[in-house]
């Protein structure tokens, strides 16, 4: 009896913990043009972006509703300099951190420090940072850090992040 | 009627201008207590943010390399520099010079306490940083870096 009934309370665990879990998993990439207005000195400059939020689009060919979400990660990270009169040769390190209106600053990615030079990257993205409350919102902002070397007395620098996600669905 | 609901109008925008450069004289460079480095705070959003852009020591003796967030808890982001890291995030101005709702970051543990910042003069702040309730925390004191005025 005492081992039926252990048996049983097993299966029930179990069964409570994968009920809880994302059922179904989809890829997406976003990507959003981020842009800060020079002149930049020596440290950390903020390339900013808003995004707004469209699950009608998130994956492609399926609309999805916020409470369908069970989680979202990142994949993959990679920013490139969209002009040629800076390359990441001239920066130490790029880090790329998200806020929304109701979700905490967070930073998601980061590439320290910057071995090539040219106009691309990759970034280490963070295993741990959840995405679902950005996504939940109506829109967020995206904060690129450029670690320059040195002044750059240019008027603008502009650079796309492109943004790998792994979607959880209930 | 109407000539009131202008002058209402105008009052109401006159007030709301108050309240934003209230706030935003958090921004600008500012100095803890310990010297040890100097951080700037800026506004993204309607939000404040300050993050540290000068560093007493900013090479790490054991790698000879600038230092670094060796002690974030993801593992992942521990090679992001420590100059020009966000240690104030997220505040919003309240009233009464007090900015809320933020979080402090200290690097050489890796923990995040909640934090509320309150401006005691134009050049100092009260940083609270504390765990659950504000009556069990620290307060350190900051001032602000000014510049040296040109001759």
């Amino acid at each position: 009896m005492t081992r039926i009934l252990s048996t049983l309370s097993t299966a029930l665990i179990i069964l409570s913990l994968t009920s809880c879990g994302a059922s179904e998993q989809q890829s997406s990439s976003i990507e959003v043009n981020t842009t800060a207005e020079g002149p930049f000195f020596m440290g950390a400059n903020s390339l900013i972006a808003d995004y707004e939020v469209s699950l009608d689009n998130l994956i492609e060919g399926r609309s999805i509703k916020a409470e369908e979400i069970h989680s979202i990660q990142l994949s993959g990270v990679s920013v490139t300099l969209d002009d040629d009169s800076l390359t990441l040769a001239d920066m130490n390190s790029v880090t790329l951190q998200l806020v929304g209106k109701d979700a905490p600053m967070t930073t998601v990615a980061v590439r320290n420090p910057i071995s090539e030079g040219g106009q691309s990257t990759t970034l280490v993205a963070s295993d741990e940072a959840d995405l679902t409350p950005y996504f939940k919102d109506s829109k967020f902002t995206f904060v690129l850090d450029l670690d320059f070397k040195d002044d750059a007395y240019v008027d603008q620098v502009n650079a796309s992040v492109k943004v790998d996600l792994t979607i959880s669905l209930k | 009627m109407s000539r009131f609901l202008t002058l209402l109008f105008v009052c109401s925008l006159a007030l709301t201008g108050f309240a934003q450069e209230d706030a935003d004289r958090l921004t600008g460079v500012w100095e803890p207590s310990h010297g040890k480095a100097k951080i700037k705070i800026d506004k993204i959003g309607e939000k404040y943010y300050g993050k540290i852009v000068w560093l007493k020591q900013p090479i790490d003796p054991e790698t000879n390399e600038p230092k670094v967030d060796k002690n974030n808890p993801d593992e992942k982001m521990r090679s992001n520099p420590l100059r020009g890291y966000r240690i104030l995030k997220d505040f919003e101005y309240t009233d009464k010079d007090v900015w809320t709702e933020g979080t402090i970051y200290d690097p050489e543990n890796g923990n995040t306490y909640s934090c509320t910042i309150k401006m005691t003069d134009e050049n100092t702040l009260d940083i609270r940083g504390y765990i659950g309730v504000s009556t069990f925390g620290r307060t350190d004191i900051w001032k602000r870096l000014k510049m040296p005025s040109k001759k």
